[in-house]
């Protein structure tokens, strides 16, 4: 998976592209420290138009991007979340954890 | 110097085999000299050696054959042949290569480039030697390895009792990705018998998700049985794994709880997927989303431990089963999806709609593993009520019981009523008196029937007739749960203690509520075979269980009599 990290004033967009699993671990890191340990970030935006499957563990990391994202007081929003993406997120029920756009 | 070696030189030409021997040991390696192939052959076998230089003309066996006989008998140690061979011979070098030798050199021999080679050759034995003892120690780590798997499998198999697996109301398939499962299925019967069943699924799989199930599994089995509800039990677990595991780990999981007396399901789900209730015809009566996100995830405050509940009007079978079902892919990338699950529910079929799912699943993945650990669990609902054989009249029990007095005393104000389940409590102070678990179990159901009709009929004025409608069961549900949340005011008190009468041990059992009481003596008439009123059976069980039961006031304080022996 690639992932693309644009900084845009407050927002950090993370932007995704193809499959969401455990092998995009240190990728998903990477672009989370970033956008975490870039001050003037206030709200960091997770775009997943070009994410066509994400499994459990994807979960996992963002659950942890959440958890990071309280400790530095920022906002985490999930966007473009449609078809199977959608259908996991639903059943997770991880509207009540995140703000979906 | 590097190592020094053991060469094998054959060579038919004495004059030659003297050279280059005396050439070899100047080298400081040890030259064994043999004269023909067939000599070549018997001396490999006695001295092993390092390395062969192998002349092709010879009597008796020439060179091609001997080393095609070396090779066979090097038992996968690699022992570089170097062909020796005469430029006025019209032979090919390539032949040599093809009948098993490494290199060649062509006589006569310059000594600098025979020293070159055996220092080339030594090298890629000395790499030989390396993998082929990396493979060795590679082969001991797999099977110590594989050791170490069965034991944790054997243990975890234990543990998640999966021996236990012989009742006939649940029918359970798990389909791991690897050796270990990350799912698991579990059933136990209250004491009161209701049956819970538990169907988990942690994050990923293999050893670490099959670890991870772990605690719940223990407290799943560990609450059951002291009789506390899928609520509680569900707001434990997910409190046990938020403290055991890290963040990005979370179990997903189905809890049900079955009364096949009162045929209600009632059921939390996080993060699994829908759940249906499908009659025998195949029809999907009910059908539960995912209402809350996995456990392990949300913080105790947040966590939410709603159940919905449904009763069934005709028998069928619950089912539920993990993401790995749904997300299941065929060759062409297509995944299973909850439609399929739907049609192969709906299929008519001899051996059980549960079996053709199964079989629908394996046809969809033409036999291939899984990539995600896949279990499916039906629960056989019948109209009649099952389990309840343990509800005989009373056997004396054995042991002597000690004259005591104790008396324990409770009253419960509404923050309790909501949310506290007092009966574990009271059967944990029981259990400390040490009553036969036969005796606990039937104090535990007499308490439950007592204690529930204490709270619905009384402190939530709930009408019993309205149960007895059509479709009054759901409603009646409803408003017992509507009420109990906007309850204010109203209390139950309970009161146990042990008493001798004529000399004989009992339990009295008391129980008072706010409630403006309720007619009981239809009740108490109604023989038990014949009641399929939920809460008049409730009455009489108690009936049948107790030396007496007695309703002092109007009706909204009962007296039970248990007789200790």
């Amino acid at each position: 998976m690639q992932i693309s990290v644009e900084k845009k004033g407050s927002t950090a967009r993370l932007t995704f592209n193809g499959r969401f699993d455990f092998s995009s671990h240190r990728e998903f890191r990477n672009a989370c420290d970033e956008a975490v340990q870039t001050p003037e970030i206030k709200e960091i935006e997770v775009d997943f138009r070009h994410v066509d499957y994400l499994d459990s563990s994807a979960l996992g990391m963002l659950l942890l991007l959440r958890e990071k994202a309280q400790n530095a007081n920022l906002k985490v929003s999930l966007t473009n979340c449609t078809g199977l993406v959608q259908q996991v997120l639903d059943v997770a029920n991880f509207q009540k954890l995140f703000t979906i756009r | 110097m590097d190592k020094p070696l053991n060469i094998l030189v054959v060579d038919a030409a004495e004059p030659d085999l003297a050279l280059i021997g005396a050439f070899i040991s100047q080298l400081g390696h040890t030259p064994i000299l043999a004269r023909n192939g067939r000599e070549a052959v018997d001396l490999y076998l006695d001295s092993s050696p390092d390395m062969v230089l192998m002349d092709v003309v010879m009597p008796v066996m020439d060179g091609y054959q001997a080393t095609a006989e070396i090779r066979k008998l090097a038992d996968g140690k690699w022992v570089p042949v170097i062909f020796l061979i005469a430029e006025t011979q019209d032979s090919d070098p390539s032949k040599g290569l093809d009948a098993g030798g490494d290199d060649y050199l062509t006589k006569p021999i310059n000594l600098p480039i025979l020293q070159a080679k055996i220092k080339a050759m030594q090298r890629t034995a000395e790499m030989q030697r390396i993998i082929a003892d990396n493979a060795r120690q590679f082969a001991l780590y797999r099977e110590e390895n594989e050791r170490e798997q069965d034991l944790a499998r054997h243990l975890l198999e234990k543990i998640i009792r999966a021996d236990k697996f012989d009742d006939k109301l649940i029918e359970r398939w798990i389909r791991p990705a690897t050796t270990f499962s990350g799912d698991i299925i579990a059933t136990e019967f209250t004491p009161d018998h209701i049956l819970h069943a538990i169907l988990a699924d942690s994050t990923g799989h293999g050893l670490a998700a099959a670890l991870s199930v772990l605690p719940v599994i223990e407290v799943f089995y560990g609450m059951t049985k002291k009789g506390y509800g899928i609520s509680n039990i569900a707001r434990e677990i997910n409190r046990k794994i938020q403290q055991l595991l890290p963040r990005e780990r979370f179990v997903a999981a189905v809890l049900v709880a079955i009364n096949f007396s009162d045929r209600t399901i009632e059921l939390w789900s996080g993060g699994m997927p829908t759940a249906y209730f499908a009659n025998e015809h195949g029809e999907i009566m009910r059908e539960w989303r995912s209402a809350h996100p996995p456990l392990g995830i949300l913080k105790d405050v947040d966590f939410q431990a709603k159940t919905d509940t449904f009763r069934w009007n005709e028998p069928g079978h619950l089912f539920f089963y993990s993401d790995g079902l749904v997300e299941a892919e065929n060759d062409a990338g297509e995944r299973f999806g909850t439609d399929r699950v739907r049609q192969a529910l709906n299929e008519k079929c001899t051996q059980g709609q549960f079996w053709y799912l199964i079989a629908a699943a394996n046809k969809f993945m033409d036999l291939k593993n899984p990539a995600d650990d896949i279990s499916i669990a039906a629960i056989h609902c019948p109209m009649a009520p099952v389990g309840e054989g343990f509800v005989q009249p009373e056997q004396p029990s054995a042991a002597p019981v000690e004259p005591s007095k104790s008396r324990l005393a409770v009253r419960l104000s509404p923050p309790e009523l909501k949310s506290f389940d007092v009966l574990p409590w009271l059967i944990n102070w029981l259990n400390q008196l040490r009553f036969s678990q036969k005796q606990c179990q039937e104090m535990f159901l007499i308490l439950s029937e007592l204690y529930n009709n204490a709270l619905d009929h009384g402190v939530l004025a709930l009408d019993s007739k309205l149960k007895h409608q059509e479709d009054g069961f759901g409603l009646y549900l409803d408003m017992r749960e509507e009420r109990l949340a906007g309850l204010q005011r109203g209390y139950i008190e309970i009161e146990l203690e042990r008493i001798q009468k004529d000399q004989v041990p009992y339990l009295e059992l008391r129980i008072m509520d706010s409630g403006k009481g309720f007619s009981v003596d239809s009740m108490l008439n109604t023989d038990i075979s014949s009641s399929t009123r939920p809460d008049g059976r409730g009455v009489i069980l108690v009936k049948t269980l107790c030396a007496e039961v007695k309703y002092p006031g109007c009706g909204n304080e009962v007296i039970a009599l248990y007789r200790l022996q």
